[in-house]
């Protein structure tokens, strides 16, 4: 399957920084293509590829059992960027664990591509068909989430 | 490594490195990765990845002939009417349930198909077909085989009294043993691992507060024993 093998590490590589671990994004990439292949539609390009593992994997981290998984495995909590970054645009994958939570799903979605896809608003905005104002509407949600946890000290929203 | 005041997408660097941007845009990026190292290192790990893609687990372009089917082989081409009411007769009839050739447990629907579950373990690269035990970390695919119709289904794992959903629920538009996901199984305790289609579908939150009484007749199980005996 050609599309496979062309985005197939694409994805992965996203997948495997959402979830922290190699074996699930296997699972999660190898699902999308499967249903592609099933529904005979190969003329998918990146940026659709993108939504779709985004939404697979918060789905994923929202299942209860691997929610408590993934904060069993990432003890620690990062909130602020690495060096480097000028404003903290990285998540770790805990946070991200606790945040989808707290967070619905459009909300969720965004702050994927914001803090660890690092797309722009206009790119996010672009992605997902709406305004650059809806965008940051649920940026300023978002952040005043992570706000409640660093207030919590790390600890669940 | 220097501030980036604004980061390139990891996206975009996904698209640059696959040569899928705009000339202008291309360009763009190429200026800004020759002055910014946070950058380049992230594209530096997009090019150094040299890890395999593994196998697509596709179903059969041709898929063996389903069981419900196989039936008419056994009618030979010069069957008279007699011999084609009497086809059309069986396959109007539920399929009886001692019926060898289905694989794992099943189900009929509200709407009369048949829906059957199997599963395939994988442990340190060997697989078994329809096992009865697992350990820690052994992976765990599911198969569904079922009348040719589309079908929603969903799976619950059923384990210590509690309700996991490990795939994203899905349709399949049926056939013979349609891989419809796999995943990584832990304890502690035996797991019962039930599809659950079309009408028989429970909400995943009355499964999370009912537990395996919420599942009445609407799905299929199998049971997979907790081994703890050292790994082969």
């Amino acid at each position: 399957m050609e599309i496979y093998r062309r985005y197939g590490p694409a994805l992965l590589r996203k997948c495997e920084r959402m979830l922290g671990n190699r074996p699930d994004a296997e699972d999660i990439v190898q699902g999308i293509f499967v249903d592609l292949y099933r529904k005979g539609k190969t003329d998918v390009d990146l940026p659709y590829l993108y939504r779709a593992a985004t939404s697979r994997c918060l789905n994923r981290i929202r299942d209860s059992r691997r929610r408590r998984e993934l904060l069993a495995e990432h003890g620690e909590v990062l909130i602020s960027a690495g060096p480097g970054m000028p404003e903290a645009r990285a998540i770790s994958v805990d946070l991200l664990a606790q945040l989808v939570g707290s967070l619905d799903k459009k909300s969720g979605e965004i702050l994927v591509y914001r803090y660890m896809d690092q797309m722009t608003g206009d790119e996010i905005a672009a992605l997902l068909g709406v305004s650059r104002r809806a965008v940051t509407k649920r940026l300023t949600k978002i952040r005043k989430a992570l706000e409640v946890i660093a207030a919590n000290g790390g600890g669940e929203a | 490594m220097n501030a980036c005041h604004e980061p390139v997408s990891w996206l975009r660097l996904e698209h640059y490195h696959l040569g899928e941007l705009p000339p202008g845009e291309h360009s763009t990026i190429q200026a800004h990765l020759d002055g910014c190292a946070h950058c380049r290192a992230m594209l530096a790990e997009i090019e150094d990845d040299a890890r395999t893609l593994p196998p697509l687990p596709l179903p059969d372009a041709t898929p063996a002939q389903p069981w419900y089917r196989r039936l008419s082989i056994l009618i030979p081409s010069v069957a008279g009417p007699v011999l084609v009411a009497a086809l059309a007769l069986i396959l109007v009839l539920p399929p009886a349930t001692t019926d060898p050739e289905l694989p794992g447990r099943r189900i009929t629907t509200a709407k009369g198909d048949v829906v059957a579950i199997d599963l395939v373990r994988e442990r340190d690269g060997v697989t078994r077909q329809s096992p009865d035990a697992y350990q820690d970390g052994d992976r765990i695919q599911v198969q569904l085989t079922t009348t040719p119709a589309t079908h929603s289904w969903d799976l619950v794992v059923l384990q210590d009294g509690q309700a996991f959903f490990p795939l994203e629920p899905g349709t399949t538009p049926g056939g013979n043993r349609q891989v419809v996901g796999t995943f990584a199984i832990t304890g502690p305790g035996d797991a019962a691992v039930c599809v659950m289609v079309d009408e028989g579908r429970v909400e995943r939150a009355i499964l999370e507060a009912r537990g395996a009484e919420s599942l009445a007749d609407g799905a299929a199980c199998v049971t997979l024993e907790q081994s703890t005996g050292g790994r082969p």
